[in-house]
């Protein structure tokens, strides 16, 4: 009996040995070559012409850097990222260096002691501090100190088919009574004026967004902000009411609702709509689409003339570096590496993502789209970061289902009012 | 080797290794689930102890509010498809009918597809533009029927539910076909011999008999949609403006979105219960005697 009882035992421990070296393996493994190598973690999927030019500078890095460290860089889809990095963060295992969003998006890591103070390696290098253009910087600074580094810029535009409008007679609107007329007269001609998204929410949010800041101009993004304004303020309900309008009309195309951000993106790159309100960064796809050259950017004319100008923008592509990593010289390094001269002007010329720095740029190199977007990007006074950059995945991305819900029928006041409660009741969650 | 069974220490090692698991990826879990629930927390800066208070919160949360009515909602949809309906299916197919086997096989195909994809292929049917819903409903004359499903907010709960349905209704088939195989032939014959007809033996004689079968389906089912995450995800992600958010969608979203782990914690603690109580609910409706044939 006892000698049985033995062997069930021996056999059981035999085999967790089995079980237990198998995992040590794997963890022996990653441990030794943490040391020599730089692992970072990024947003991006194949489909996106970027993602290539990253890929270069990680690897240039790994030949060229004085630390003897290979990059390893991953890249995930934006939702995926998100759910990862959180568990990763709640976990202590973030890689050295991490793409991050501004604002609210990276503070509770900040908070959490999870990110590596920058400013020390700002203040070494005042070149590198001082390349930025003003105001970037602060968007990733919590309590005065820097935690991350934006290598780029971005801000919406209304990209535009020239073939289109100059085969109905129309000119770039300057006003927003034009902007409107424009729309009307494609419509009468039987071309979709505009291609809209509705399954995301944050793209017609964003042009709700625009509108308002076109109505009141960014002193009322910077009162919500402080909390002086509400979030069912009357500009807000104007605004959604006016794109609701244009939905109506049929300024959008048909079932925009229910099309996803790719399906609404062909529509302005295959000529079947005349104009598409998006980010700069889709200038790249869009310029290497059957569009090509006849691809154009204008900015949306404000509502109240006197804040023409004023659009929704913020930094992008920002990289931070972990508090845990072992490697945080070889880390900055690298985010050095990449904000170069050298790298932001390949950025710009290959794959058209502006710099977040105020270098020269050799204007001949660009495409007549990105020089239009540069344009636009210089002439604006102000600049609004997006709603769910600002307040997170709180009131951000409940303002982005507020627009959704207003264009599919719901009272805009009403559902102002809703995300104004959402507000409150969410403070003390 | 009965000697070592007998032996309850010896009970106790064969057991131990499994109980570990369990208790180191369920037992554990829910208690630290539990504990989280009383605090504000983001999982990484100081929490603080609040209470009830996450429980008074969920419970102003129209957003929750609604999940909970849609959560109930997938489970009615679900015990409607998944008890009567398959049970008619079962029955028919029980009724040695030619090609049988060939029935019970495509109708048990979609719940061996994986939720992913089944999600991303309705996703197909249901759009708008060139989906095969629309297409259907223009070919056959009933073009002004034509909707955007997925981002009505009105219609995009039905249109996962009949999904659910769909995928399901077979699994619970078979789980019923083979209880009705169970039961001794001579039943029927006996039966058939008294002149019954195909309803009274039914009602009779296979309905009572499987009934301990479907009371352990029945709790499969309620649990099952209580708990039902990756069709949502997957077809609407929750959207438009939470009109499909399930509880276990939005512990999710509160979670790793807005890192409020705490609240989230909160659901996870009012789901576990919803279901708890819903396995006792049915146990009451379906108490019945064991039977041995």
């Amino acid at each position: 009996m006892k000698k049985r009882l033995l062997a069930t035992l021996l056999v059981m421990v035999v085999t967790a040995t089995v079980i237990l070296t198998g995992c040590g393996n794997g963890g022996t493994d990653s441990s030794k070559s943490s040391s020599d190598t730089l692992t970072v973690m990024c947003v991006g999927t194949e489909a996106d012409t970027y993602l290539g030019s990253y890929k270069q500078i990680a690897e240039e890095f790994s030949k060229e850097n004085e630390f003897g460290v290979e990059v390893k860089i991953d890249f995930y889809e934006n939702e995926q990222y998100k759910t990862k990095l959180t568990t990763l963060m709640a976990s202590n295992a973030v890689p050295d260096v991490f793409f991050t969003w501004e604002l609210s998006y990276l503070q509770p890591f900040v908070e959490g002691g999870k990110v590596a103070d920058m400013t020390p390696y700002l203040e070494e290098d005042t070149e590198w501090r001082d390349q930025f253009s003003d105001g970037t910087l602060e968007l990733l600074a919590y309590d005065g100190k820097n935690y991350g580094i934006p290598t780029q810029k971005s801000l919406c535009v209304m990209f535009y088919n020239k073939k289109i409008f100059a085969d109905n007679g129309l000119s770039v609107p300057t006003t927003y009574k034009e902007f409107l007329q424009v729309c009307k007269t494609l419509k009468e001609n039987g071309i979709t004026p505009m291609t809209m998204c509705g399954t995301d929410a944050w793209i017609p949010a964003q042009f709700v967004q625009q509108i308002a800041g076109g109505m009141a101009g960014d002193q009322l993004f910077n009162d919500i902000c402080e909390g002086k304004e509400q979030w069912n303020n009357e500009t807000h309900v104007k605004a959604a009411e006016e794109v609701k309008k244009m939905a109506d009309a049929g300024y959008f195309q048909d079932g925009y609702i229910g099309m996803g951000p790719e399906e609404a993106r062909d529509l302005i790159m295959n000529g079947t709509a005349a104009m598409y309100f998006m980010g700069a960064w889709e200038a790249d796809n869009i310029q290497n689409s059957d569009l090509g050259e006849d691809a154009g950017a204008f900015v949306l004319p404000a509502y109240d003339e006197q804040y023409n100008n004023i659009s929704v923008g913020s930094v992008d592509t920002s990289f931070c570096v972990s508090e845990n990593s072992k490697n945080k010289d070889a880390a900055v390094a690298f985010i050095k590496y990449w904000s170069s001269l050298e790298k932001e002007e390949m950025l710009l010329y290959d794959v058209g993502r502006i710099p977040a720095d105020n270098f020269e740029l050799d204007e001949s190199k660009l495409t007549p789209l990105m020089t239009e977007i540069l344009n636009i990007s210089n002439s604006q006074v102000g600049l609004t970061p997006w709603w769910d950059r600002q307040f997170g995945a709180g009131e951000g991305v409940e303002f982005n289902n507020t627009c959704v819900s207003i264009l599919g029928g719901e009272d805009a006041s009403t559902a102002f009012d809703a995300l104004q409660q959402f507000a409150e009741d969410n403070a003390n969650r | 080797m009965n000697k070592v069974l007998g032996n309850k220490k010896s009970i106790a090692v064969f057991v131990l290794p499994a109980f570990i698991i369990y208790a180191v990826f369920v037992l554990i879990p829910i208690g630290y689930n539990v504990l989280i629930s009383f605090f504000q927390t983001d999982l990484m800066s100081p929490s603080k102890f609040v209470g009830l208070k996450n429980y008074e919160n969920l419970f102003h949360d129209k957003t929750f509010i609604g999940a909970m009515k849609n959560n109930i909602l997938m489970v009615i949809g679900s015990l409607i498809a998944h008890l009567p309906l398959a049970l008619l299916f079962g029955n028919i197919l029980f009724q040695k009918i030619k090609g049988s086997h060939f029935f019970q096989t495509v109708f048990f195909l979609p719940s061996v597809i994986c939720g992913v994809a089944v999600g991303l292929t309705w996703t197909f049917v249901y759009n708008s533009e060139f989906g095969l819903l629309n297409k259907l409903l223009e070919l056959i004359g009933l073009g002004n029927l034509q909707q955007v499903w997925l981002a009505d907010k009105n219609l995009a709960l039905l249109c996962i539910i009949v999904v659910v349905m769909w995928q399901f209704v077979g699994y619970h088939m078979i789980i019923q076909l083979a209880a009705m195989r169970n039961i001794p032939e001579s039943y029927y014959e006996a039966a058939r011999i008294d002149g019954a007809s195909k309803w009274v033996q039914f009602k009779a004689i296979t309905f009572p008999l499987i009934k301990p079968i479907l009371k352990v389906d029945a709790v499969l089912i309620i649990t099952g949609s209580l708990k039902y995450y990756d069709l949502v995800a997957v077809m609407t992600g929750g959207g438009p403006n939470h009109a499909t958010e399930l509880m276990s969608t939005y512990m999710f979203y509160q979670g790793f979105r807005t890192l409020k782990y705490g609240y989230s914690a909160g659901i996870g603690v009012i789901l576990l219960i919803m279901c708890i109580c819903s396995v006792l609910l049915s146990n009451f409706i379906f108490r019945t005697e064991t039977i041995e044939y």
